[in-house]
């Protein structure tokens, strides 16, 4: 563990700890670059919860977010909330 | 990539989706739309009647919070902060806080009948009045969304000093305020307006419709 601290201090800008949030509450922590575009962490989201990509919309204080935009361009925080909503669609078939 | 602020289509089907018939709407799709709906009412300063519209998210802030709420559960407050701000203004971009408004269109997605209906808040009556395409399917009371936007709608209104405004109209006297702030918001469901065919998939223009027409305030 105290490996880890350590790593931290050294490099506090350059990482930041990202949490994503589901619709149902369930929280998955991701750790990336300040300057990688979201779309990296999306990706690994989707795959660990085996759903589709196109199926989830990724909100940051309650906006859309574009998978070309980064922490950096976000300002994000260390430890701020993604949350990771599904995409609600309607026909009335009936 | 075309940037809508509050929507970024990706694909040519996103647009293609919207344009053909026999396709589904998807919140995107009604979010671009309403964020327009608040352009507009931004340019008219001279006219009467005001409104806001609200995302596709508030349903699902309004639900979580009255899950939580009902069940006690903790951590009630990070969907309140969303629905405290929407009420506020903030958050939503080009919204305006509810105290400078007369009505407040929402549209909602009843996820189990896969279907788009819209509600509209009118504050001064403290109704909320569903505008529904497919109206003669529904024969039992309210859909859970509209029922739970009704009990909790009216806490929030409370807690987020509301009622204390006094800008553009005093809410506070207001006779359907007079009552306890615990009861439910009157629902009433609109008859006689225009229906979609059976099996056309329509409900998502309907809704945008609904709320483009209202939104002249005629």
């Amino acid at each position: 563990m105290s490996g880890v601290t350590q790593e931290d201090d050294k490099k506090p800008a350059d990482h930041i700890n990202l949490k994503v949030k589901s619709q149902d509450g369930n929280e998955v922590f991701f750790r990336i670059k300040r300057s990688t575009q979201l779309k990296k962490l999306m990706n690994a989201y989707c795959d660990r919860q085996s759903i589709d990509l196109n199926a989830i919309a990724f909100l940051f204080d309650g906006r859309r977010l574009r998978p070309d935009q980064t922490p950096d361009e976000l300002e994000m925080d260390e430890g701020d909330e993604i949350d990771a909503m599904l995409h609600q669609t309607g026909g009335s078939l009936a | 990539m075309f940037d809508f602020v509050v929507a970024y289509p990706e694909t040519k089907n996103w647009f293609y989706l919207m344009s053909q018939p026999q396709t589904c709407w998807n919140d995107e799709h009604i979010d671009v739309i309403f964020y327009y709906l608040r352009k507009k009412v931004k340019l008219q300063i001279q006219e009467q009647y005001r409104y806001t519209t609200s995302n596709c998210l508030y349903k699902v802030y309004i639900n979580n919070a009255y899950d939580r709420y009902c069940q006690q559960q903790q951590e009630v407050s990070p969907n309140e902060e969303c629905l405290i701000n929407i009420i506020k203004g903030f958050s939503i971009p080009d919204g305006l806080p509810w105290h400078l408004i007369d009505e407040v269109y929402i549209s909602i997605n009843c996820g189990d009948e896969f279907h788009w209906v819209l509600a509209v808040v009118v504050l001064k009556e403290k109704r909320i009045r569903v505008y529904d395409s497919m109206s003669r399917r529904r024969r039992s009371g309210p859909s859970s969304e509209i029922q739970n936007l009704a009990k909790i709608l009216p806490t929030y209104l409370d807690i987020n000093g509301f009622l204390d405004q006094k800008v553009r109209t005093n809410w506070s006297t207001i006779e359907a305020y007079w009552d306890k702030m615990a009861n439910p918001i009157d629902v009433q469901y609109i008859d006689g307006i225009a229906q979609q065919t059976i099996g056309s998939l329509d409900c998502g223009p309907f809704v945008a419709a609904y709320a483009e027409y209202l939104s002249d305030g005629l």
